[in-house]
């Protein structure tokens, strides 16, 4: 089971300036454990957001993104009580999504 | 030498070879074939292994542009955890790229920009050793970069 992502919204002039972290061990495939062995990669893929249900931001990420994915954008247009969420799925087809209300 | 190479991880021996051709790249962008410029292939881009490869599957050649701002250290003492910020003043700004020329995939992430926000994003990525960082920006005109070269003290490739 993932863990809950940590979202937060500031709205300045109608402006959201998001910030969203995803937990995630994003595992490259070129690391090695203590036992010796290679780490299988295990990554975040694909990420997309709605502001009321509304598409504001995409990403596709490869294995050089780093260990708990951070991201910054900005959306405008963004009123108090809307829903952000936030959705991701890795290479091994797990998924994810979280919600955040812009206070 | 011979014993040193082969102890590497397959990464960092693969980063030696891909320095190499990251710098020809930089110095050769224009001379990129522009025969498959019109053709844009995201999934092959991303399994591209070097950085020819990868700008030729987004595209083709970038303009380069003094209206992409990239903002990143100039030296990393961690390679695991590189903050990037770019913010593009072209107009139609739809598609951010981030690419890195020293990487065993130089494409790092691909971000989707609707209209209505802003051409503004901000993240961390992994850096192999040292190398340049390009964000690559699209518009209706086609693809426009930004370079920037950072110095890398520990690499974060095989790293959490």
């Amino acid at each position: 089971m993932s863990q809950a992502m940590r979202i937060r919204a500031r709205l300045d002039k109608g402006v959201a300036h998001v910030q969203v972290l995803m937990l995630h061990p994003m595992e490259t495939g070129f690391r090695v454990d203590e036992a010796g062995s290679l780490v299988p990669p295990h990554y975040i893929t694909d990420v997309a957001v709605t502001l009321a249900g509304r598409t504001v931001f995409g990403a596709r990420m490869s294995i050089a993104v780093s260990r708990d994915p951070l991201l910054s954008f900005r959306v405008t247009g963004a009123l108090p009580g809307q829903t952000l969420r936030v959705a991701w799925a890795d290479s091994k087809g797990q998924t994810r999504s979280d919600e955040f209300v812009i206070a | 030498m011979q014993s040193e190479a082969s102890a590497m991880p397959p990464c960092a021996q693969r980063r030696r070879v891909l320095q190499r051709v990251g710098a020809v790249a930089s110095l050769g962008l224009a001379a990129l074939p522009t025969a498959r410029a019109a053709t844009i292939d995201p999934a092959a881009a991303f399994a591209a292994q070097t950085f020819a490869e990868a700008i030729a599957a987004l595209g083709g050649t970038p303009t380069p542009s003094s209206q992409i701002t990239l903002t990143a250290p100039k030296v990393a003492d961690n390679g695991a955890f590189v903050p990037i910020t770019v913010s593009s003043a072209l107009r139609g700004t739809r598609e951010i790229l981030l690419l890195v020329d020293g990487n065993p995939q130089p494409l790092a992430a691909r971000f989707t920009i609707p209209p209505g926000t802003e051409a503004f994003v901000a993240t961390r990525i992994r850096m192999a050793g040292d190398g340049t960082v390009y964000a690559a920006v699209r518009t209706d005109d086609g693809l426009h970069a930004a370079a920037h070269a950072i110095s890398v003290t520990v690499g974060g490739c095989g790293k959490a």
